[in-house]
């Protein structure tokens, strides 16, 4: 069936029923009629129109555009339909595939293990997201093979990524339970505060004690019979010395901002951040700014400051208040909660051309607590020996 | 329903027929038009002159044997 090609065209009349005479005395159909003032829109046959121009020379006929099928024919371009479609795929691609499988939990080797089995069912980086039934299907095989490691697990759809969380499975080694140990001093020092969960408290609070010795014991005595013997736990704060020296050099270097300052950009990968522009000033400090990520890939702004570098030199007041920041630093570096530094004194301090020296006395409050394993027999035979 | 009375003009052979609504006029098989105005249409029917007489009439289509006017009717003559 052959689809009739119509058009509009547009003429400027005065009398539009004179130009609807003419067009009907010359054989020519009209389909719609639309008057705007005196401009006179037509809707007449493709191939009428040249006899149109033709025929009736008292008005000038203009083509508007084309009606029906031919004009959506006309508004719909290769490259809108390249566009289309390029658009559906973008639409599937961001709704259907998985651009990364984040597994959460602390054991590595958990991780990799899980990681290497969704790979192996066809959870991987580009793959496609599976329906409920199927990842539960992938959630059993994978409990089933590693059940002796493996807990729960479970899978949750975040956006293009999967999320993995697993628990782990923990067999409680018995064995260990028969172990029996004290809780000895791994540094002198003197005792501040003793917690036990298990075993006997062999010293109080305040009780000078050397590296080694018995704090809480493993062994339950009663009436000096040994009733039980078990690996005794617990945890021993005592006040413990050290003595620190440092080094600071008697230059250094002040950076004082200029007022100038520099725009950059950054792209953050598994490799690294990198600059995109060179950096046009010659000393300057940055500060940064996430501005968005994408995939595994981060873009940063850069603001760069420019600076002044000063040389400057330490007196040996402001030298050793240097010093002792950073002697403190070092000693909290291998402290943790509970543990902290009590006292601080400044042994010595000198300064030379070079160097600004400080040595430094702690008494720190820290956790000496060590477990050490004793076997029963080899217990009962230095008993007999001592007898 | 214009289709339906074209097949059934096309079945039955009637020679015209003239259908009128709310401001609108359908004429089938005219043979000519004779006069066309704003306030007056004169067509020239087979066996008739039909004359319509009324304000704002406007062409909305106009075929070699069918027109649709747009419009207020206000006196419709037969002469034959």
């Amino acid at each position: 069936m052959k689809i009739k090609h119509y058009i509009y065209i547009k003429t400027k009349v005065r009398n539009k029923n004179r130009i609807l005479m003419k067009l009907y005395k010359n054989r020519i159909n009209v389909y719609d009629v639309i008057s705007h003032g005196d401009i006179l829109y037509l809707k007449v046959l493709e191939s009428d129109y040249a006899k149109i121009k033709k025929q009736i020379v008292t008005a000038k006929f203009y083509y508007v555009t084309d009606s029906g099928v031919f004009r959506v024919k006309k508004m719909v371009t290769p490259l809108k339909i390249f566009a289309l479609v390029l658009f559906l795929l973008l639409v599937f691609f961001f709704s259907h595939v998985i651009v990364k499988v984040d597994v959460i939990h602390s054991n590595k080797e958990i991780r990799e293990l899980v990681k290497k089995s969704l790979e192996e069912e066809g959870i991987r980086f580009l793959s496609i997201k599976k329906d409920y039934q199927e990842l539960q299907k992938i959630k059993e095989s994978i409990l089933s093979t590693y059940k002796d490691r493996l807990e729960w697990l479970e899978i949750e759809s975040v956006g293009m990524r999967y999320v993995v969380r697993i628990e782990e499975r923990i067999i409680k080694d018995y064995n260990e339970e028969e172990r029996t140990c004290h809780i000895v001093a791994s540094k002198s020092g003197i005792v501040s505060n003793i917690k036990s969960t298990k075993g006997e408290i062999v010293v109080h609070d305040g009780e000078y004690v050397s590296e080694g010795d018995i704090l809480i014991s493993g062994q339950i005595v009663y009436n000096e019979e040994v009733k039980e013997n078990v690996c005794a736990s617990g945890e021993v704060l005592a006040e413990v010395w050290y003595q620190t020296s440092v080094s600071l050099p008697t230059f250094y270097t002040t950076k004082t901002r200029t007022g100038k300052k520099r725009y950059n950009f950054a792209i953050e990968t598994e490799s690294g951040k990198h600059k995109i522009f060179k950096s046009r000033l010659e000393h300057y400090e940055t500060e940064e700014s996430v501005l968005f990520r994408f995939f595994d890939f981060t873009f940063y702004k850069y603001t760069e400051y420019e600076v002044e570098e000063q040389m400057q030199q330490y007196t040996l007041e402001n030298g050793v208040e240097k010093a002792l920041v950073l002697a403190d630093e070092k000693v909290n570096a291998k402290l943790k909660y509970p543990e902290k530094i009590l006292t601080r004194k400044v042994l010595k301090k000198s300064i030379n051309d070079s160097t600004i020296e400080v040595e430094v006395f702690y008494a720190v409050l820290e956790n000496i607590t060590k477990q050490e394993e004793f076997t029963v027999e080899e217990k009962n035979a230095i008993e007999e020996e001592g007898s | 329903m214009h289709l339906y009375k074209t097949m059934k003009n096309f079945l039955l052979d009637f020679d015209y027929y003239i259908d009128i609504y709310e401001e609108k006029i359908h004429v089938f098989n005219y043979i000519d038009i004779v006069k066309l105005t704003d306030t007056e249409i004169v067509l020239a029917m087979p066996s008739f002159t039909l004359h319509l007489t009324g304000v704002h009439f406007v062409v909305k289509r106009l075929e070699k044997r069918e027109i649709l006017i747009d419009g207020q009717l206000d006196d419709v003559r037969f002469l034959r």
